[in-house]
């Protein structure tokens, strides 16, 4: 190194170079951050870079503390100011970017570019707390290969192109991941020490808790993933009869569904150990919608999840403990609704479920009340509802605005609606005839991956039926939109729609050209593996693979199986690398290495310009009883050696590996 | 180069270049360093040249080291806390990047084979330069080492791969020099911290070498010289005092009046009339003549001396208690005069 950069190294300094890596590495991490601030952040970011530039250019001297102490003032009341106070994730991070921005106008010595660094590393982990998916994790392995390369710069002083340099780092890097899997899998996993806040998100995502007449339409446009669901037992429903209940709503106010607000008080004890046939096994991934309902097929007798604790609701929906924040596992054992035994409704519950808001929707009131006069039965009620449906009605993505009356308007006007009109109109229907019905909100049908075996259920499988009590039942599911196109609950929602409608929902992935789907297929299977393997991998995971691996989870039986896991890569090193070494002496030269050390156990030791001749020759005469030996010895080598035959050579070979036998 | 080439034609060190490095710092070994010295000793005797291998590479997190390891478990918690795998995932991934720069630092250093090649001498004050040769066997080479006697100033250097097999480097490794005579080095400490500066891998190398160290010159008048008190042996070159002895070649300093001028006319070359007086005249740099000061001031006197005749082109001889060395006037009398003065003992003296 020349003589100014080696004063550098002595006095342990930042120099250009490393000073140009520092940003680079320092933009690198936080743009996927900066992306969520408040935007006033990147002017801070270019101006601290700008500074410091013209610092380095010698135009700009470094800030004085009382600088240095508004800045950081200035950075927080920005922060608190945007944020309005509120102690979350995001002003976290806010405060770390701030710290890891400013922190450039004090970049001297090398001890201030470690810094930098290690706030690097702190800010790659913040973006996890965003973003964790596959893509994520690939942009944060980038953002480690430029900050281990801007690190290695600091100690590097030879002249070397950058792509040498990241080259470099990326080696680094590559060396120590394989360490850091094997820590991964059999690190014991702990649950969270204290509570900390959640970052808030881009918002809820599927259905709220109430059902308007229209929202459905605006779900089913969105193309996100709601869940994935891989089946364990044999026992697979068809795609058509997959209604995968989400919420019940049974309070109308006269235009929109609401839950009630008790919903998930009151726990239902299934009995658990049925034996039955018709028993569904099936583990779901539900992506986070900040909800606290999870999905499952009816009825579900039994829920597990490892991290957030659900319980079964009387309702028979799965309730989580806490909002779903981040992708949630849990595995449901569902029964056939058929075969399952309803208690029977209080009083007070029928009452519930058949009240309905005074001077609302009078038209249908009147329609119910005079089919009710006709002495039908529930089950003929029913009937004859589908049955007009059938008649008169049409299936539209984009139904006509409904006003105050909307069940009115639509039963008797309109008569075109999505889902969600089908199925409230119908439940208003039935309670006004006086039988007890509710709307369930979910998804129906998924599409199958069969690169990982499981279903992936989307926004655009959002669903709304009816649920009607009949007294000999049980709840019976009604879906009163199949009444209108039965196409649609067949095939899925591509085929009941028109082509106009169709590139409105999902915006057009229904009907995509065949390599889009399968690519699409590809990525989501990537996706589940990622997030089934990588982002679930937890303490109960980590339990069977290791009792897979080694037969048992206790220390010794992983470290056994770690030794015999090295045992083997030694092994394979000595004969990839080693042996190839070992076989560039000639079988000739082995052979006479042997022999030597066999002589050497006689006390004679060959002379470097002494014939094998020679030497056996010497060997008979100093040991007489191995004279017979060394005469043929001495002969064979003779010949080997003027006769330049392969078959004499070998004889040789055999003859001095024998010796003296 | 950082070294300013030595020879020892330098009289007066000027203060600016003593200082012009980390100055020697006056240090003993503590105990736990002599232990460890010891130690050293014991498991590898002083030698020449020597490899550097595990056996005498040590490896150990440095503070930086440590930072990072508390660093990667407060990621671990935040992974813990927010149940977020990829964050657990980082922070093990920070951990095996210790782990792994362990083995990177490790083959940095690995292989070299350092040789002694020698030691330039200097005088006292000076910065004695020990020249080392590297040599690698890394394609890669090596970067940012740093070497240093134990109490030396420390040096940085990479070391470049070449194109051929074999590599070698030449570095000079100084250690100020505060005693006449023979300076033993002591320990010679190579480290280095690349690639990431999380782990330093040192080696404490016993190498077998010594420089000579002269006495720093020091300006006094010169004595008026006795022609009498001489020894018996420069009493009968006192006669004749003009008496033509023969040619010899000319040097610049020689006087302009012994130019044989005759001989330049016929264009035969410059040459300088000697004469027996000249002879007898020779210039003695005697330990008696100055004894009024202290015995090391002595040596420095002398060292002076020996300097100022030699620039000026004075035949010069060198008498001290129990060594003689005759007149003459070329380097390798130079060397042997600052030599027999750095080497000098003084109990001899009879002091």
């Amino acid at each position: 190194m020349d003589a100014s950069t080696e004063a550098f190294q002595r006095q342990k300094l930042v120099r250009h170079e490393n000073l140009l890596w520092l940003i680079v590495a320092q933009g690198v991490v936080i743009i996927p951050l900066l992306i969520r601030l408040p935007i006033w952040l990147w002017l801070v970011w270019l101006g601290a870079m700008v500074w410091r530039l013209r610092i380095h250019a010698g135009k700009l001297s470094y800030p004085s503390s009382t600088i240095k102490f508004v800045l950081g003032g200035a950075c927080v009341a920005g922060l608190m100011a945007s944020y309005s106070g509120a102690v979350g994730v995001e002003p976290m991070v806010g405060f770390l970017v701030c710290a890891f921005v400013l922190k450039l106008l004090e970049l001297r010595s090398r001890k201030d570019g470690l810094l930098l660094l290690f706030i690097g590393f702190v800010a790659v982990a913040a973006q996890f707390l965003f973003a964790q998916s596959f893509l994520a994790a690939l942009y944060a392995c980038v953002s480690c290969v430029v900050l281990i390369t801007a690190w290695q710069t600091i100690y590097l002083t030879r002249q070397f192109s950058y792509r040498y340099k990241i080259k470099t780092g990326a080696v680094l890097l590559l060396h120590a991941m394989p360490l850091m899997v094997v820590m991964f899998v059999i690190m014991p996993r702990i649950g969270p020490l204290w509570r900390v806040p959640m970052p808030q998100g881009g918002g809820n995502t599927g259905f709220s808790d109430s059902l308007s007449p229209g929202d459905l339409g605006n779900l089913v446009r969105s193309a996100g993933t709601a869940f994935r669901v891989t089946f364990k037992g044999a026992q697979i429903p068809a795609p058509r009869d997959m209604y995968w209940r989400g919420l019940v709503l049974d309070t109308f106010d006269g235009r929109s569904w609401n839950l009630d607000p008790q919903w998930d008080m009151v726990w239902s004890q299934r009995s658990t150990d049925v034996k039955l046939d018709g028993l569904l096994d099936y583990d779901i991934i539900v992506e986070p919608h900040q909800y606290q309902w999870l999905f499952s097929l009816a009825e579900p007798i039994k829920v597990s999840t490892e991290r957030a604790r659900a319980r079964i609701t009387q309702q028979g929906l799965i309730a989580a403990q806490a909002p779903v924040m981040s992708r949630l596992q849990y595995s449901v054992v569902s029964m056939p609704a058929a075969d399952f035994v309803w208690p029977e409704l209080t009083p007070k519950q029928r009452a519930k479920l058949m009240r309905l808001p005074k001077d609302f929707n009078p038209q249908t009131t009147i329609l119910a009340q005079r089919w009710t006069l006709e002495g039908l039965t529930p089950e003929a009620l029913i009937e004859k509802a589908l049955a007009w449906y059938n008649q008169s009605f049409y299936y539209t993505l984009q139904p006509p605005l409904l006003g105050e009356h909307s069940v009115d308007e639509f039963l008797f006007n309109s008569k075109r609606g999505f889902c969600e009109h089908f199925a409230s109109s119908f439940a208003v229907l039935m309670r006004a005839a006086g039988v007890p019905s509710r709307v369930v909100v979910g998804y129906q049908g998924g599409t199958y991956n069969a690169l990982e075996d499981y279903w992936m259920v989307g926004q655009a499988d959002a669903h709304a039926w009816t649920e009607v009590w009949l007294d000999d039942k049980g709840w019976h599911r009604i879906v009163p939109t199949s009444a209108v196109a039965p196409q649609r609950i067949e095939k899925g929602i591509g085929n009941a729609l028109s082509d106009a409608e169709k590139e409105m929902v999902a915006s057009g992935q229904f009907d995509a050209p065949k390599w889009m789907t399968n690519l699409r297929h590809r990525f989501d299977a990537a996706g589940y593996v990622w997030n089934r393997w990588v982002l679930s991998y937890d303490s109960e995971k980590q339990n069977r693979l290791l009792t897979r691996l080694f037969g048992g989870v206790e220390p010794w039986r992983v470290g056994v199986g770690f030794i015999i896991v090295i045992v083997f890569l030694l092994g394979g090193y000595t004969l990839v690398v080693v042996r190839p070494k070992w076989q560039r002496h000639t079988p000739l030269q082995r052979a006479l290495k042997a022999f030597d050390l066999t002589a050497q156990q006689y006390g004679l030791t060959r002379t470097p310009d002494e014939t094998i001749a020679a030497f056996s020759l010497r060997i008979a005469e100093q040991k007489p009883e191995l004279d017979g030996v060394c005469k043929q010895l001495a002969k064979v080598s003779q010949r080997a050696l003027y006769a330049d035959d392969k078959r004499c050579q070998i004889e040789l070979i055999k003859a001095l590996r024998r010796f003296p036998g | 180069m950082r070294l300013s080439s030595f020879l020892p034609k330098l009289a007066v060190t000027s203060p600016q270049e003593s200082v012009r490095r980390a100055s020697y710092i006056e240090r003993k070994p503590n105990r736990w360093q002599a232990r460890f010295f010891r130690w050293v000793d014991k498991r590898v005797p002083a030698a020449r040249s020597v490899l550097l291998t595990r056996k005498n590479l040590y490896t150990f997190p440095t503070l930086t080291g440590f930072g990072f390891l508390s660093l990667s478990l407060v990621l671990w918690l935040l992974g813990t806390n927010y149940q977020n795998n990829l964050i657990l995932a980082l922070s093990y991934l920070l951990m095996s990047l210790v782990v792994v720069s362990i083995l990177h630092t490790y083959a940095n250093l690995a292989g070299l084979r350092i040789k002694v090649l020698g030691a330039k001498p200097a005088f006292v004050g000076e910065t004695v330069y020990f020249v080392l040769e590297i040599e690698g066997a890394r394609a890669k080479g090596s970067d940012n080492l740093t070497i240093r006697w134990w109490n030396g100033e420390e040096a940085c250097f990479d070391f470049e791969a070449g194109s051929d097999g074999k590599q070698t480097a030449q570095i000079e490794v100084g250690l100020q020099a505060v005693k006449r005579g023979y300076l033993n080095p002591g320990k010679l400490l190579l480290e280095s911290t690349f690639p990431l500066g999380l782990i330093r891998c040192w080696t404490w190398l016993n190498l077998d070498t010594r420089a000579v160290v002269f006495p720093k010159p020091l300006k006094v008048q010169f004595p008026v010289q006795a022609e009498g008190e001489g020894d018996g042996d420069s009493g009968e070159q006192v006669a004749g005092g003009d008496d033509f002895a023969g040619l010899k070649e000319y040097r610049a300093g020689d006087p302009v009046k012994h130019i044989a001028w005759k001989h330049y006319a016929r264009e035969q070359g410059l040459y300088s009339k000697e004469y027996a007086s000249a002879r007898n005249s020779d210039t003695w740099l005697e330990w008696k003549s100055f004894l009024h000061l202290e015995p090391e001031d002595r040596l420095s006197a002398l060292c002076y001396w020996a300097l100022e005749f030699d620039r000026l082109g004075i035949a010069y001889g060198l008498r001290l208690p129990g060594k003689q060395l005759p007149p003459a006037l070329d380097d390798g009398h130079r060397l042997s005069v600052l030599s027999a003065l750095a080497r000098f003992d003084i109990s001899l003296s009879g002091q």
